[in-house]
């Protein structure tokens, strides 16, 4: 018998923790997914194409998608949000396509409405700014815009939706807020 | 892509402090305002939408959503793609190598499935090609009109014989269209040493059975050997079943053929016999004409030389018809204590079904082997071609950013 080997003395308490146990894949709860992320798919949609009656049929499209794919979801690919807005972002890029086909996009007019009027003034105008800026950036970096802030995805999440590496994501994010924070200097 | 550096690693770490709502360092404060401006600037579903969203997810999305135009294309718009039609045209491509590329090689060998091991020109020019030999042996089905006439004592040969060959000839018979050629085989029989007997009378009943004869046979049959020879005449027409019934009768060790062109042979012989025939027939017009009985004796002294002469020249072209009618056919029977009869249910042991399993097995083997190299270049076309269709559409997808 190995003498460094002897039983434990003094001992007052155990911590016990659960071993995770090996699942394979776990299924996909598209309910609880599709509550999640409804409004976070529908914002991400709505600002890339800049059309919300088109962004409603996009979303709606995405979630259909998924609902009939789900059995192909892979969790160990990445998570099931990333999964679902790579979804919307193909459903998007096709309409984007499709606009490219049939016609010039014609941007959708600023809501006036969505601007209340007891606002206070510094607050309206930096909305204005922001707003105009979002629409004076390129494609690209409004889509990263989307994903960030209005979909509310973090830099790993962005990274497999794009299907790049995080700190490529990284990157783009940054160049893409220089690119707005210009724009809205401009503005 | 490389790290990245400090500054943007700290950017970046501000706008997620400004969502999480907590503090952002002081010279990166507007950059944190942006961030929460940019956060209240998310775009909102209307509840009408909404509701007609979570509806459709609690049913389960039934039928097709009337407000969601069709955003994919059909299956044939899709099947039209640049690199689905490269793909399928590949397909044919492969597939049409496949089918026609094998049929290239297989001239090699006679109809019967029987090795040709050697011909030769009678007209001495050179040595036919295998190819030739391969032709001659093949039109047997050609030469089975001619030959019937062949072996009822008609005369004209014009039918009987195979396509000329492409490789050089006899100069009096290249010309020819169909030329005449003899054939010849030689069959090496195992058998076991208490079935020579009964092998020696098959062989004989398949001569008969395919219309052929024994020309000699020796027979020798022993308590521990024995064997036979035999020489064959078969009509040339059913020389080729006539070697696939005998090389059923033992174990073959040796089967070789051979064929002869004799166009050359056959020409002469009947330019001999028209020769003759024209000389009588203007010795008869002159017997005619003689007055005196010293020119009609001379005359007639003449024809019957003439006469013999015909007869010969018949007997010659009947030798070369003969010669192209039927085939010479060599067997040798040996004995051989481990040969197996094929043919005799009642001699089939477990070690031939052993032999046969392992031949189902190779031809089995075999069978799989061609069909995983026809589809495994078929299969890494297909990989590739669903590659470059992935990467086509997503490469299309992400030039409507850019276009937009």
């Amino acid at each position: 018998m190995d003498s460094a080997l002897r039983r434990s003395t003094d001992v007052t308490s155990t911590l016990t923790a659960e071993i995770p146990t090996r699942t394979s894949s776990p299924a996909l709860d598209f309910e609880a997914l599709y509550r999640a992320a409804r409004n976070d798919v529908y914002a991400y949609v709505a600002t890339l194409l800049r059309d919300r009656a088109a962004a409603e049929d996009v979303t709606a499209a995405a979630f259909e998608r998924a609902y009939r794919k789900q059995r192909t979801y892979k969790a160990k690919r990445g998570s099931d949000r990333a999964w679902l807005f790579g979804i919307a972002r193909n459903a998007a890029l096709d309409e984007l396509r499709r606009r490219k086909r049939a016609a010039a996009l014609v941007a959708e007019p600023p809501d006036v409405d969505a601007t209340p009027p007891e606002d206070a003034a510094e607050s309206a105008l930096r909305r204005v700014a922001v707003r105009a800026a979002l629409a004076r950036i390129g494609p690209r970096e409004r889509e990263l815009i989307a994903l960030k802030f209005h979909a509310g995805l973090d830099n790993a999440e962005i990274a497999a939706v794009l299907g790049v590496s995080v700190s490529n994501a990284g990157t783009q994010l940054h160049r893409a807020m220089t690119k707005l924070r210009e724009a809205v200097e401009h503005a | 892509m490389p790290d990245l550096t400090p500054d943007v690693e700290r950017e970046l770490a501000a706008l997620d402090d400004a969502l999480a709502g907590r503090r952002v360092p002081p010279d990166l404060t507007e950059l944190g305002e942006l961030a929460l401006a940019l956060r209240e600037e998310r775009p909102r579903p209307t509840d009408g939408f909404g509701r007609f969203l979570d509806t459709r997810v609690e049913r389960g999305f039934p039928g097709r959503d009337p407000r969601v135009r069709a955003s994919g294309r059909r299956w044939w718009e899709a099947l039209l793609t640049v690199p689905a039609v490269g793909m399928a045209a590949a397909v044919l491509l492969v597939a049409v190598i496949v089918v026609t590329g094998p049929q290239g090689g297989g001239e090699s060998e006679g109809g019967g499935g029987m090795a040709v091991q050697e011909s030769s020109d009678s007209g001495g020019a050179s040595a036919s090609s295998a190819r030739e030999q391969s032709r001659a042996a093949g039109d047997e089905a050609a030469g089975a009109s001619a030959d019937d006439a062949v072996s009822s004592g008609a005369e004209p040969l014009s039918s009987m014989g195979v396509p000329p060959a492409p490789s050089p000839g006899s100069p009096r018979s290249d010309g020819r269209e169909r030329r005449s050629v003899e054939r010849s085989a030689s069959l090496t029989l195992a058998a076991r040493p208490g079935d020579i007997d009964t092998v020696s009378a098959r062989i004989q009943d398949v001569t008969r059975q395919q219309g052929g004869f024994v020309v000699a046979s020796t027979v020798s049959s022993s308590q521990g050997g024995g064997g036979g020879t035999f020489e064959l005449r078969i009509p040339t027409r059913n020389l080729d079943s006539a070697m696939a019934a005998l090389s059923r009768l033992g174990k073959v060790r040796e089967r070789a053929q051979r064929a002869q062109d004799i166009t050359a042979a056959t020409v002469s012989a009947r330019s001999r016999l028209k020769d003759a025939r024209a000389e009588r027939k203007s010795l008869l017009r002159q017997l005619a004409r003689a007055v005196t009985l010293t020119q009609t004796e001379s005359i007639r002294a003449r024809l019957r030389l003439v006469s013999r002469e015909i007869e010969q020249a018949r007997a010659g072209v009947r030798r070369v018809n003969n010669r192209a009618a039927y085939s010479t056919v060599s067997v040798t029977l040996v004995a051989d204590a481990s040969a197996a009869v094929p043919g005799k249910d009642d001699d089939w042991t477990p070690g031939d079904a052993a032999g046969d399993a392992l031949r189902v097995l190779e031809v089995a083997a075999g069978v799989a082997l061609i069909g995983l190299a026809a589809a495994l270049p078929l299969a890494l076309l297909g990989a590739l071609g669903a590659i470059a269709t992935r990467w086509s559409r997503r490469r299309r997808r992400e030039q409507a950013l850019d276009a937009v």
